[in-house]
């Protein structure tokens, strides 16, 4: 009978063997070392598309800064344009305000004019009250008044609103007005 | 079996040739590439990716103190075309057309031309908004087309431009001034400052992949372009621009300058001409509306010119306000030459004689001031010098030096005539005396700054005491009394007191060459409060034609109006429980014999105006403030004339040392100061006449 459980001797074909896992070796180590440059490439590549990628958000952002800073001294600039006297006095004009415009003075007037003539009834006792701005006012829609004599009286009556009752001396058109 | 090993080594062996081969083949034409050809290949990668952009920065913004915008630049868009990009010029031009609502037929030949002559710049429309880029990008996109810039139409491009906006329009106009196409200042601010404003160009470079997105950029380092801060207030400004344009226009006058200065600081918080212009319309400009009369014009002050009179005696402790000066018959002789006051008001106190504008008792103190004194005093208070204010074509005016005075030119000079002047000068005189005898240096800048409101500079005006405080005191006190009883009644305020004097003088006709009495610059200059004056306000009226003339008539009400209106604004507490008379419930009581000046007092004619015949002329007592005036013969103009004075003049004396002429007081439309010429004597224009 053979023994089988000796251990078997070294034939001539066992060195291939050997071999054989020296080769799987060398094979395994460089599918890893692919494998690491592999992803070296890729890591690369990666950091190359995001770096793109975040060029492309930087530019979109600075272009998206440059518009809403445009859009911004439009709107400073429109709010200026809306809030200036030229603006208000067209705006005024569409909202129906007429304007008191200048007209060459002839010589100085020197008529008086009680105070009574100017002040309606049960308000000569309340005292106008002090302006400290000059305020256009509109003028009383009578069609029958020349534009003349609005312009006197609308100058007569921003005159008024300064002085205290008791002084206030004004052509009598303003009554007329009234 | 060795030749199978053999075959096997060999099969490999022709393997591995080739692939050297191959190998080596790349490998050299590798070779080629990146080191034969890389320069070559470089500069071409770069040029598919990188796109150079030029663009201009915006220019910088003018604000007022108080932030309010007076000019700014905003971005707008051109859209423009570029011909030889576009292949159906009929269907292209078809397309915009409809777009942009032009006509088809010529935008068709327009481009077929530019095709033609190979241009790549067709501009289509100009200054447009974003609301409308984005309108005509969604309109003309075509989706086949893949471009990398808006719109995606064939040959069409889009372009940055700016555009320079006014938004408050006329307000503070000559102070603002405007910029051209170019981006160019061409007066005011915009043209002084124009380095600190200019926007520089910049270079842009993008890196685009092949959709033409960017993904990177480099920008070209340019010192970004500032904003200036003025010291205007844009609501004082409103009021006097307002108030002048009211007057200008009421008294048919040819022109108003009002100035208005916070004395303690130097700035000018209004700066106003009228005529004025809008400096959105470059179209309306004329060099009429353009000239900045406050800085650029010089004129004869005439009488208020006597605040340096009395300021020089004072400072030398000559007189004092309640000095006695005798005024005799209202009548002085100065080297043989008479001036008159138009009534003789006797022997009057200083104060007295400056309220009621005496020219006797003015020239009287200037005598016992002294040619060198007066002048010194002139030179002080910043005459015949630029005042340095940072707008352009700053005139100096024209002071001559007392080694070409005349005999009588001391007395001329002393009541505002052989003089010129510019309005800011003379308010900053008034301003010095405001001040206390401080001449604060006027500016107009406050400061300038980054667009990030980062304060770069600000303005340190030069400080110079001028006068003692007394000095100052003792005129305030005496230009008080000018308003509460002397010519200047309308310069009365309501609820502050307020001081100043008035001033009528005489303009040289360059037509008649000669004073024409029927031309006036009315003015009159002061501060409110009286005491504690918290601003010098300055109103010039050239030419008033309609109702009254005299600076006291003319100017003042408008000194009036604005003080009226800015002291509130500028919380200054009441100092007065005065309601000043409205005009026509008191007129301002007659200042008897005040005789402003002699007419032929002006730079251009150094004396009294040539009065060829020796006619008496009688003095009218009716005038508040009267003016010599042409003799009899010349009928017509003193019919125009409202108020008739007449004086009693005597010729010139035959021998003259200055024989040159001078040049006119109001300055022509350039504003140019000119040189200096000497007047002729009266010898000469006898030889002329024979």
């Amino acid at each position: 009978m053979r023994k089988r459980n000796h251990p078997r001797p070294i034939s001539p074909k066992d060195p291939q063997i050997a071999i054989s896992s020296l080769r799987w070796r060398y094979f395994i180590l460089t599918v890893i070392c692919a494998c690491v440059l592999a992803a070296g490439f890729f890591f690369a590549a990666r950091q190359h598309f995001m770096s793109m990628e975040f060029g492309f958000k930087n530019s979109t952002l600075r272009k998206q800064l440059e518009d809403l800073e445009t859009e911004k001294r439009r709107l400073m600039l429109a709010r200026e344009m809306s809030l200036s006297p030229g603006e208000i006095r067209k705006t005024a004009r569409l909202l129906g305000f007429r304007e008191i415009t200048p007209q060459p003075e002839g010589e100085l007037r020197t008529s008086v004019v009680p105070a009574s003539a100017v002040q309606p009834a049960g308000l000569v006792d309340q005292p106008l009250p002090s302006v400290k701005a000059i305020v256009y006012q509109k003028p009383a829609l009578v069609p029958s008044i020349s534009q003349s004599s609005v312009d006197t009286s609308d100058k007569q009556v921003k005159k008024t609103a300064k002085s205290k009752p008791a002084t206030v001396q004004i052509d009598p058109q303003v009554a007329k007005l009234r | 079996m060795p030749n199978m090993r053999q075959v096997a080594f060999t099969r490999f062996m022709l393997v591995v040739a080739v692939l050297l081969l191959w190998f080596g083949g790349v490998s050299a034409r590798l070779v080629y590439l990146q080191i034969h050809q890389h320069s070559w290949l470089k500069e071409q990668a770069m040029r598919k990716r990188m796109d150079i952009k030029k663009s201009k920065m915006l220019r910088g913004s003018i604000f007022d103190r108080n932030n309010r915008i007076l000019a700014m630049s905003i971005k707008v868009k051109t859209l423009y075309a570029d011909a030889t990009a576009i292949e159906n010029v009929p269907a292209a031009a078809k397309s915009i057309a409809v777009v942009l609502g032009l006509k088809q037929n010529q935008l068709e030949s327009q481009l077929q031309e530019a095709k033609n002559d190979e241009r790549k710049f067709v501009p289509l429309a100009r200054d447009l908004d974003d609301e409308t880029f984005q309108r005509i990008n969604n309109a003309l996109e075509d989706p086949k087309l893949k471009k990398p810039d808006l719109p995606r139409f064939a040959g069409l491009h889009w372009r940055d431009e700016q555009k320079r906006s006014y938004p408050q329009q006329t307000l503070a106009a000559h102070v603002v001034g405007f910029s051209n196409a170019e981006g160019l200042g061409q007066a005011g601010i915009e043209q002084s400052q124009n380095e600190v404003l200019y926007g520089a160009v910049i270079k842009k470079i993008q890196e685009r992949d092949r959709l033409g997105r960017v993904y990177d950029e480099t920008v070209s380092e340019q010192e970004p372009p500032h904003d200036v801060v003025l010291t205007i207030d844009n609501v004082i400004q409103y009021k006097t621009d307002e108030a002048l344009a009211k007057a200008v226009i009421a008294s048919g006058a040819k022109s108003g300058t009002a100035i208005v200065v916070d004395h303690r600081t130097g700035e000018v918080l209004a700066l106003s001409n009228y005529p004025t212009f809008d400096p959105n319309a470059l179209g309306s400009i004329t060099p009429d509306n353009l000239t900045n009369r406050a800085v650029q014009s010089v004129y004869a002050p005439g009488s208020v010119f006597k605040l340096v009179t009395y300021g020089a005696a004072l400072e030398r402790k000559l007189i004092t306000p309640d000095a006695m000066i005798d005024s005799g018959n209202g009548t002085i002789e100065i080297a043989k030459h008479k001036f008159t006051d138009s009534h003789a008001i006797g022997s009057v106190t200083a104060a007295k004689a400056l309220a009621h504008s005496s020219n006797v008792c003015a020239i009287k103190t200037s005598m016992r001031v002294g040619k060198e004194n007066f002048y010194g005093t002139v030179k002080k208070l910043g005459f015949g010098k630029s005042t340095g204010i940072e707008l352009p074509a700053e005139t100096s005016g024209i002071v001559r030096h007392p080694d070409k005075w005349n005999g009588d030119s001391l007395a001329s000079m002393a009541i505002g005539y052989e003089i010129g002047v510019s309005a800011l000068q003379m308010a900053t005189a008034f301003a010095t005396i405001a001040n206390d005898g401080v001449r604060v240096q006027p500016h107009i800048i406050k400061e300038i700054r980054q667009s990030d409101e980062k304060v770069i500079s600000v303005a340190k005006p030069e400080k110079t005491r001028v006068l003692t405080s007394e000095t100052a005191r003792d005129l305030r006190t005496m230009l008080r009394q000018v308003v509460l009883d002397g010519t200047g009644k309308r310069a009365q305020l309501s609820g502050y007191t307020s001081a100043g004097k008035t001033g009528t003088a005489w303009k040289y006709d360059p037509v008649l060459k000669r004073v024409n009495p029927a031309k006036y610059m009315s003015s009159f200059i002061g501060f409110a409060p009286a005491e504690n004056p918290a601003v010098t306000i300055a109103v010039i009226m050239d030419e008033p034609k309609i109702g009254g003339r005299d600076g006291g008539q003319v100017a003042a009400p408008v000194f009036r109006e604005i003080a009226d209106q800015i002291l509130p604004e500028l919380k200054v507490s009441r100092d007065s429980q005065f309601e000043a008379p409205l005009d026509n419930a008191e007129d301002v009581p007659e200042n008897i014999g005040n005789v402003e000046s002699l007419v032929a007092e002006t730079i251009e004619t150094p004396v009294a105006p040539i009065i060829e015949e020796k006619a008496p002329l009688k003095i009218n007592p009716e005038r508040t403030e009267t003016r010599k005036e042409e003799p009899k013969k010349n009928d017509n103009v003193q019919k125009k004339n409202t108020l008739k004075p007449e004086m009693t003049v005597e010729a010139k004396p035959e021998k003259r040392t200055e024989p040159k002429q001078r040049p006119a007081l109001s300055a022509p439309p350039d504003a140019r100061p000119r040189v200096v010429e000497l007047r002729k004597s009266s010898t000469e224009k006898a030889k002329n006449k024979t």
